[in-house]
């Protein structure tokens, strides 16, 4: 018998009932000296009613959580419930068990009488009448054979309903920081994980669980559901354990981690086992990772690549923005040539121009025409532009190219 | 006290990838350019210093 975290995991049906038995024991020491205080006269400590008795060894008993393995021997289904006893081959003792139908019809086992199985409970006992039984609540077939056909009943049941469909599984975000890590403290799952995953600043909030046996199921959805219900960071699950056999991983093909699984608002990458294994929790799963060192690579990935993205993204940006203003430039040296280019052609045209202009001054300077022998005369200051204009007597100026003379008009024709 | 909002790598990256797209088309805008390198720079920047955090942080969940 094995003791650990309140949960005592008994191997065989005899030590499950050893078990109860040492509880009860321990209340009939507690009876027989309440009647040694009655036959000898002694002060009696307290009496107790026959009910408060099963009370309390309801209590005692009850939270206890045991995995016992036997025969089924017998099989009464009635209504909602199923009832069965277990029976020890080696001595022939018998637990009177009990399951509701729909739980059985979970576990995708065929409980018939001679099949060897592994139920996880609690004993309590029924009060009207005296009689101990054993609540199953969760029941796997043992034999590589039965838990592989348990395996393919369940698998096809979870297909049909809908639980591995590719268009419901989320994608993994990129660029992940907080982890919640499903695994057990010293499983090398978790070595495995952690290295792969590398040192990027990640958040790991790691949940402990089992990872083994039938009480690793309610331990499994226990940390699923929360993380679901008390944190708001946790971008991602990884639920994970190393290789097994099909019995070692058989709460990672159990209904109800899958339904957890099914039902978490996080998404969740399911690495179980090594590359071969694949269980029901990976199918149902976000994202499968084929062994633990897989699911750390998948979340370092992208922080791997990130130092070189940002360097080559800044490293773009920066040469672009130099092409441009060197494009800038090159096109403003351009404008400037064009414009002192530009500039002299229309300084020529407009020398050009003027010396045209000047030249037709220079033609139209009556100077020149004095030059040539041509002289103009005034009279009051005026140009005379006609005889009318003079008459005998007048004082008369002409300009010649190199001076003036008066003269008086002797007579107008 | 507020919880320090947490530095959403992903969606600095894209912005990254965004202003880089910006920056292969034909005409540029030089002002709203500068307004973009500036940006990126900020963002390139913020990232780094997100990349110099190195240290895991592992918080143990006692159930």
């Amino acid at each position: 018998m094995k003791k650990k975290d309140n949960i005592i995991q008994v191997g065989g049906i005899n030590a499950g009932i050893t078990l109860m038995a040492n509880i009860i024991n321990q209340r009939l020491i507690k009876l027989k000296s309440m009647a040694y205080c009655i036959v000898y006269n002694k002060p009696m400590d307290e009496i107790y009613t026959v009910s408060r008795f099963l009370d309390e060894i309801n209590e005692l008993v009850n939270p206890k959580k045991v995995t016992i393995q036997g025969e089924v021997n017998k099989v009464d289904i009635r209504g909602n419930a199923v009832y069965f006893t277990l029976i020890d081959p080696s001595d022939k003792s018998i637990l009177n068990c009990f399951v509701w139908s729909f739980k059985l019809k979970s576990f995708g086992i065929d409980l018939k009488e001679g099949v060897e199985i592994k139920v996880l409970g609690y004993a309590s006992v029924y009060k009207p009448f005296g009689k101990l039984s054993f609540q199953a609540e969760y029941i796997s077939p043992v034999g590589e054979g039965a838990q592989k056909a348990a395996y393919e009943k369940l698998l096809k049941t979870l297909e049909t309903a809908g639980y591995f469909a590719p268009e419901r599984k989320r994608p993994i975000p990129p660029y992940i920081k907080t982890i919640g890590l499903i695994t057990s403290e010293n499983a090398d799952a978790k070595k495995d994980f952690e290295t792969h995953l590398g040192n990027f600043g990640f958040k790991i909030i790691f949940y402990d669980v089992r990872v083994e046996g039938l009480k690793s199921i309610d331990n499994i959805i226990e940390a699923i559901n929360w993380f679901n219900q008390n944190t708001t960071d946790a971008e991602v699950l990884v639920l994970t354990r190393g290789g097994g056999s099909l019995e070692s991983l058989q709460s990672f093909n159990s209904e109800a981690v899958a339904k957890a699984i099914f039902s978490s608002r996080i998404p969740i990458i399911s690495a179980v086992g090594h590359e071969n294994d694949i269980t029901i929790a990976d199918l149902t799963a976000d994202l499968r990772a084929s062994t633990p060192t897989h699911a750390g690579k998948i979340l370092s990935q992208y922080w791997s690549q990130a130092q070189n993205l940002v360097d080559n993204y800044d490293s773009n940006i920066r040469s672009i923005f130099k092409k441009i203003l060197n494009q800038l430039y090159t096109d403003l040296a351009i404008l400037e040539k064009n414009l002192v280019d530009n500039s002299y052609l229309w300084l020529n045209r407009l020398n050009l121009r003027l010396n045209n202009f000047a030249d037709k001054l220079t033609l139209a300077d009556p100077k020149l025409r004095l030059k040539q022998g041509y002289s103009i005369t005034l009279k009051n200051k005026k140009i005379i532009k006609s005889n009318s204009q003079v008459f005998p007597g007048d004082k008369i100026t002409t300009l010649v190219f190199d001076g003036q003379f008066v003269s008086l008009i002797d007579e107008v024709k | 006290m507020a919880k320090k909002p947490q530095f959403d790598f992903a969606a600095s990256v894209s912005e990254l990838e965004e202003i880089n797209n910006w920056f292969q088309q034909e005409d540029i805008d030089l002002d709203l350019a500068v307004i973009k390198i500036k940006r990126g720079k900020e963002i390139v920047a913020s990232c780094r210093q997100q990349l110099n955090i190195v240290e895991n942080e592992i918080i143990k969940i006692k159930p």
